[in-house]
């Protein structure tokens, strides 16, 4: 079985996201790719390192540090620092990443307990809905701490086809489990796929399982509420 | 591994910093060193005056060595190199004399950071460089996320999305401090037109299309010419990587 992603985010979504740039609901799309691609982590990395390599070349010698006003670089500001350090009750020397807990109280699904992370934290924050919006298309919203782009998660039923539809903004798709085709690719776990605005496909899940992709879709206007975001998805059906 | 060969080699192995412009004594575990100023291409370098058996410790060894000892020492030498990097990054988002507070709050925020992720600092994974500037990068966005009132809807933290650089790897790429120096020299010699835009994507937080926007560019023109500084920093990083071996 075919276990490294063949599709993926292009260089420029790469580098938003290596500079910090990109925005949190398709930094989300790119970093459950990552948890997938070795290829693109290191990529990532090689990115990190220009962003370092920038940081710290900031201060050109010909501009006279004496001009910024660094309270950082006497011994007060180093003091101060130090204080709060100290004062600090719980001063961690383990690895970081604190465990935040999670808004509910839900546990996933054992399934779902190999998803990235960040996919898993969403599933069990707020409770999960399905809902059906077509025979072989459920979708469920995912709630991601912004407003600008739905977030959801889209399962395929097994040999099922989504009817052709058009895209009116522009989403991201990333599969979680399962695959699907259309008319250009075949798309496995991990792989990361984009269609603009105006794409048109027909997705078709492989007949072995139900597919389960995660979906990063830009909202052309704001949405309000959870019928405005179901109706906005798919919006020019051709009968299949 | 010092050399004693040829003068130049000696100058660029093992320099502190290319940056503060007043020699000053810098004491570690092995004892003091004496720094002078030197001259390179119209930069000051400063050179460890006992270029024999007492090197001064590069960014990724005091890393280690706060991260091990909580040594004191250690981390002051990296908060005066790094302070100001942390500053001039910040001043790149927020601009405004108005927002200086925040900065050196901010730029608190990633030395406690420093402190209390050493432990985990991994140097056969990053470069120092790269570690830390990683923590101002998520510092930046918690800043933002902060701001942002839907934040509290989800337990979705900063790292969960941008996760910890050095856990995957090993990478091997920047591995040693000296190679700093060069990088300098050679980010600076990136045409105008290619430093612009990278810089504004990386040290001031705006997307292809902001940048596009701003400089009246076309996108396709924005977007070649960060793959062009990319290809060429990549390329003089591995070159740095090479000349070492």
């Amino acid at each position: 079985m075919n276990t490294s992603p063949q599709h993926h985010p292009d260089k420029n979504i790469l580098t938003e996201f290596a500079a910090g740039c990109l925005e949190s609901a398709p930094a989300i799309a790119v970093s459950t790719h990552l948890h997938y691609c070795s290829h693109c982590r290191n990529d990532v990395h090689k990115l990190e390192e220009i962003g370092a390599a920038l940081f710290s070349t900031s201060i050109n010698d010909d501009v006279a540090r004496q001009d910024i006003e660094l309270t950082s670089a006497n011994d007060g500001a180093f003091a101060s620092l130090m204080q709060v350090i100290d004062t600090q009750k719980s001063i961690q020397q383990d690895l970081p990443s604190g465990e935040n807990t999670p808004l509910t109280t839900t546990t996933l699904a054992k399934k779902y307990t190999l998803l990235p992370k960040v996919v898993q934290k969403m599933m069990t924050d707020n409770p999960i809905q399905w809902r059906t919006v077509t025979r072989n298309l459920r979708s469920a919203n995912l709630v991601a701490g912004q407003d600008k782009y739905a977030v959801s998660l889209q399962k395929i039923r097994s040999g099922g086809q989504v009817p052709e539809h058009e895209h009116t903004a522009s989403e991201i798709t990333v599969v979680l489990k399962g695959s699907f085709s259309d008319e250009d690719s075949v798309y496995q776990q991990g792989d990361f796929l984009l269609k603009n605005a105006g794409d048109r496909h027909q997705p078709l899940a492989s007949n072995n399982e139900d597919c389960l992709c995660l979906s990063v879709e830009q909202a052309p206007v704001k949405l309000t509420g959870f019928f405005m975001r179901l109706l906005n998805r798919f919006i020019s059906f051709t009968p299949a | 591994m010092t050399s004693t060969n040829s003068s130049s080699s000696a100058i660029l192995d093992n320099h502190r910093s290319t940056h503060v412009q007043t020699s000053h004594a810098y004491s570690n575990k092995v004892g003091s060193i004496h720094i002078n100023k030197v001259t390179v291409s119209g930069m000051t370098i400063q050179t460890p005056t006992n270029t024999k058996k007492a090197p001064l410790k590069k960014w990724n060894d005091l890393l280690v060595t706060l991260g091990v000892d909580q040594d004191r020492a250690a981390f002051k030498a990296l908060f005066e190199h790094f302070s100001p990097l942390l500053k001039n990054y910040f001043i790149g988002k927020y601009p405004n004399q108005s927002s200086y507070q925040m900065i050196e709050e901010l730029i608190q925020e990633v030395m406690i950071k420093v402190w209390q992720k050493a432990a985990s600092y991994d140097p056969t994974k990053a470069a120092a460089s790269t570690w830390i500037f990683t923590l101002a990068r998520n510092t930046r966005i918690d800043m933002l996320r902060r701001q942002n009132k839907y934040a509290n809807t989800t337990s979705i933290e900063t790292e969960d999305i941008w996760e910890d650089t050095t856990e995957n790897g090993p990478y091997t790429f920047l591995t040693h401090k000296r190679d700093e120096v060069l990088i300098k020299e050679k980010v600076l010699l990136l045409p105008d037109d290619q430093q612009t835009v990278i810089r504004k994507v990386y040290m001031e937080a705006k997307s292809h299309t902001e940048v596009a926007t701003e400089l009246g560019l076309p996108l396709g023109t924005v977007k070649s010419r960060v793959r062009l500084a990319q290809k060429k920093l990549q390329a003089m990083l591995a070159e740095t990587k090479q000349n070492e071996l």
